[in-house]
Parts: C-alpha cells; structure tokens; sequence
C-alpha cells in the first residue's frame, strides 16, 4: 500500500484529510466490489483538497490489488477498513 | 492469529499502523505513502482537418508543462495500445491500466467559425474506470457544475497559452492546488562585463517561452514585483542618477516615478489588493518603511527606527507584514500589524515588531506565501546562501535549496513552487531556478541572457 499512495504531505493541512474506505476481497486478494467511502461519505463540495485525498486513497486501492495475504486468515482481512492519514 | 496477519502485511504489501479487529471487520491505518509522480498519458490531442500541427504542438506543451512541476509523469507514447481515442467515447481502461498509466488525456483541437483555435478534453482515471469530474462554470446559469470536460478558446497566435490552460486544468484538477503554468516571470536580464552590467526588465513565459526585454537598458534597474494585475510591474530604477521606485504598465509600455520622497527609495512591493505599495526609503543614513495608497499618492510611515528596515512583504490579507531588519544586531525578519498596533509576539511578549528568525546567520528578503502560512527567505550562514521558508510564526524553518549565492525568493501565484536567482559560483553569471515547496523538483529556468531578482506573475486572465 506503501508504493500505491500518495501520501498527503505536500497538501495543505494534511492532517485534516484523512479518508476511511471499506473493501471487501475475494481469497485471491483481488477487489470484490469497488471500494465504498466510509469518512468522508463522499467528496464535500467546494473542498477541493479532501477530493485529492479522496482520488488518492480509493487510486492506492485499486491499483495495489491483488493483495497477497494468508489465505488461512481469510476470515480476519475478507473485509476492511482502511484509514488513510497523515503521519505517524 | 493478527500478528501473522500483521507480519502478512508488512512484508507483502507494506501496510503500516495499528490493526485491530472489530468482529469480522479489520481495520488498517495507512500513514506512509509514496511521493511518486502521477503517471499520466497524454497522446497526441486528436486534430481537426487544418490543425493536426498546431494540436501536436499544443499536447507537447501540456505533456511538458505537467512534468515540469515534479508531480506527474507523461507516458511514453510509443508504448500506447489504443490509438482510436475519441472525445466522445470510452477508452479501453485495460489497455492503458497494462502500462500502468493512472490517467489518461483525450482532447480534440479545432477552430471556431470565427477562427478561434478551440480545444475540448477529458481527464480519465483509469483505475476508477470514469471520467473525472471538472468544476466548470455554467455559461448560462453562472453555477459552478461538476462536468465530464473542459473547453478552451484562444486566438490562434496564443496557441501556448491555450496549452497551459489545459495543463493548468488537469494539474489543479488532479493535485487540488490552483494553477500557476499560464502565467509569466519578469525579471532583470544582465548582459555585458561585470564592471558595465547593463539590466534591463525582462519577461517571458513561466516556461520560459517568449522571452522579451520590456526596458532599454540605459539605466540599471532592480527588484520588479508583479501587481494584483498580470499588467503592472514596480520595481526600481537608477534613471536620473537616485534610486527610485518606478510603476510601469506593460501593455503600453508607460512608466512613471511613484513619490517625490527626498533620499532614496527601493525595495518595492505591491500590497496583495494592488492599491498600494510597500517600500524602503534612505534619508539621512536611516532606513524605514512606508506606504504609498496608488489612489491619492500618499504615503505613511510604517516603521520609525534607526536600524536599517527594508525588504516589506503583506500578508495575503494585507493585515500583517514581514521585513528585514537589522535592529537586533545581524539582519533577521521580523513581523509586525500593518496598522502599527502593537501585537502578541510569537515569541513572546506585545510589540510593534516581532522577530520570527533566531537562527544562525543572517536572513532577507522576505516573501509572505500567497497561501498565507509561510514566508519564503535568503539565508546567509557559514559562507554559503539559501533559499528557506518558515512559518509565519518562526516555527518550523526548512531550508530548500544551498550555493555560493542563491538570492531573491518569488512565490508561484498558487504558492506551491518558488523561484529565485543563483550564481553557482564566483564569477559565474546569475540565473533563474525554481525549487518546490517540498525541496524537490530543484530546477535551472533557460534565459537567454544572465538573469536574477524573477517574480512571478498572478494567474494570466
């Protein structure tokens, strides 16, 4: 995931633009259904910064996948929420 | 069972933070990305009977406009599968998401029926499988509406402009930064031996395209500052044989001094709403600020001290300004209310000035940022120059860049990349370079002559 987002550090108030989305995987890794906004619900209007988080966390999402996981653990990582935000 | 499933993602995919589980539900903090440029295709804009030369001109333009911010890559367009783009249809997400591109550009360039070049394009996002939506302003209404595309107009001669427009668009779009590539730098073009420099005003494009000389050259000139206006330019000039601060329109080509201040004046800037300018004036071996309002021609002291005050810069507001000054011993910045009140001190303290600078060294020329957070600086320490900014608190200082000489700071209207001027060592000649505000993407900007003090225009209308 590392490789695949583009972190918010160059962005105004970074710490303001975190975006959560849950994903569902199929035990192959790969995206089940498209990824679904949990925070913000969706791009706030006139809030042109939190749009680029938004691109950039669901862009990372998808192009990371297929995801190689432990396929034993399935149950723990079928469904997920990732929270993408500034800093440690 | 999690610390396997936490072990499971730190080695394959790099997923960092804490995880939990919450019934069947993990939930997974991401804080470490990547700083990697956006890797974007843009293929030749598709062209009109007439104009498939000017359109390939134009797309290599916004190819090399985008790249040129260190933020976006352009694909290589030898490696394109599908060739049959069309403004009006889909593309074959699969074809560009196997060259890894994650945005794609289809654009059509014509002409108008009244001989306009015209050029209508969309942004794809490939990974999301549609079109990014575009704030456009509806014609008829006057309602901001999010739309599929963008179309722009021009006259033909304007070509470029048009390309910048287009790069302006995705870059804005796809960043969330407004945009800086339509627009122009001035600065001073230096020709001629060290000891008989002759400076003239320069302008040209921000990617350095159309460079032309805006004064002759008879008399030095320094330190031009763009207006509000893409139009007007003060700066300073030693015409009449005293340093003094000029206005000079640059579409008529008029000039005229600003004051009839005894002493000197220099060091000129207009105040962000384009009525006023900010200035040093020298009378009697001391040095302080001042203020002219351009409607009446009056002017009021800003600063009444005896250490040398110079180099004022607004706030974006026009509440605040940042100088330099010598009055602590070695020349540092200092705050201060525009209106002369005095004010809580970062640092502590109430006063009519507050320094933010503590470091070693010595710092001038003050930038306030046009975001309003930071304020860009020269460093002078340990014999070399550079080129930093710090917020406008003096917290959080970053130097971006290090030479025998870099000097000048300008901010991009958007206040995302600075310019400045650098000579790489003694003797060589000045010239231009722009860093971001990252540290990153340190470039040298081509001139045709030796060239120093760049400013950078607002947004071209």
């Amino acid at each position: 995931m590392k490789v695949c987002w583009r972190s918010l550090e160059d962005l105004p108030e970074p710490e303001r633009l975190t975006v959560s989305v849950r994903v569902q995987l199929n035990a192959d890794g790969s995206l089940r259904d498209d990824v679904e906004l949990v925070q913000p619900r969706r791009a706030p209007i006139g809030d042109r910064y939190m749009s680029v988080a938004i691109d950039r966390a669901l862009r990372a999402v998808r192009t990371c996948q297929p995801y190689r996981l432990p396929v034993e653990d399935y149950e723990a990582w079928e469904e997920l929420v990732l929270n993408f935000r500034h800093g440690g | 069972m999690l610390r396997r499933l936490l072990l499971g993602f730190a080695l394959f995919v790099g997923l960092l933070g804490p995880v939990w589980s919450a019934k069947a539900q993990t939930v997974i903090d991401v804080t470490e990305g990547t700083i990697k440029p956006y890797p974007i295709a843009i293929p030749d804009f598709n062209a009109e009977p007439g104009t498939e030369e000017i359109a390939r001109q134009i797309s290599e333009v916004v190819r090399a406009d985008l790249v040129s911010t260190g933020l976006f890559e352009t694909g290589d367009p030898a490696a394109f599968i599908q060739k049959d783009l069309s403004i009006g249809l889909q593309p074959r997400f699969a074809d560009w998401r196997i060259i890894r591109q994650d945005g794609l550009v289809v654009a059509q360039v014509g002409r108008t029926p009244d001989g306009l070049l015209s050029v209508a394009f969309r942004i794809w996002d490939i990974n999301g499988g549609e079109v990014y939506r575009i704030p456009v302003e509806n014609r008829q209404t006057g309602r901001i509406e999010q739309a599929a595309g963008q179309s722009f107009t021009i006259a033909p001669d304007s070509w470029r402009r048009l390309a910048h427009k287009v790069a302006d668009t995705i870059y804005t779009r796809l960043t969330g930064e407004d945009g800086f590539l339509d627009t122009r730098i001035v600065y001073v073009a230096e020709t001629g031996p060290k000891t008989d420099r002759v400076k003239r005003l320069a302008i040209m494009d921000a990617d350095g395209a159309n460079q032309r000389f805006l004064t002759e050259g008879r008399n030095q000139v320094l330190t031009p500052r763009f207006s509000t206006s893409d139009q007007e330019i003060t700066y300073m000039s030693f015409e009449g044989g005293r340093p003094r601060v000029y206005l000079f329109n640059i579409q008529n080509g008029r000039q005229e001094v600003l004051g009839n201040f005894p002493g000197m004046t220099f060091a000129p800037r207009f105040s962000p709403d384009g009525r006023s300018v900010i200035m040093s004036q020298a009378q009697n071996g001391n040095t302080d600020l001042f203020l002219m309002d351009l409607r009446n021609r009056q002017t009021r002291r800003l600063t009444d001290h005896p250490a040398i005050d110079t180099s004022p810069s607004m706030s974006p507001d026009g509440k605040r300004l940042v100088f330099t000054s010598d009055r602590g011993g070695s020349p540092q910045l200092y705050i201060m209310n525009t209106d002369g009140s005095p004010m809580a001190c970062p640092s502590g303290g109430r006063d009519k000035a507050c320094r933010i600078t503590f470091g070693r060294g010595s710092y001038s020329t003050p930038v306030w940022s046009p975001r309003g957070d930071l304020v860009a600086f020269t460093k002078q320490t340990r014999g070399k120059f550079h080129i930093g900014v710090i917020g406008n608190d003096g917290e959080g200082e970053r130097l971006l860049s290090e030479a025998y000489l870099d000097e000048g700071p300008a901010w991009s209207p958007n206040g995302r990349v600075i310019t400045f001027f650098r000579e790489a060592r003694p003797g060589a000649g000045p010239k231009l370079w722009s860093v971001d505000l990252t540290g990153r993407n340190l470039r040298q900007m081509v001139t045709s002559t030796d060239a120093s003090d760049p400013a950078w225009s607002p947004l071209l209308d």
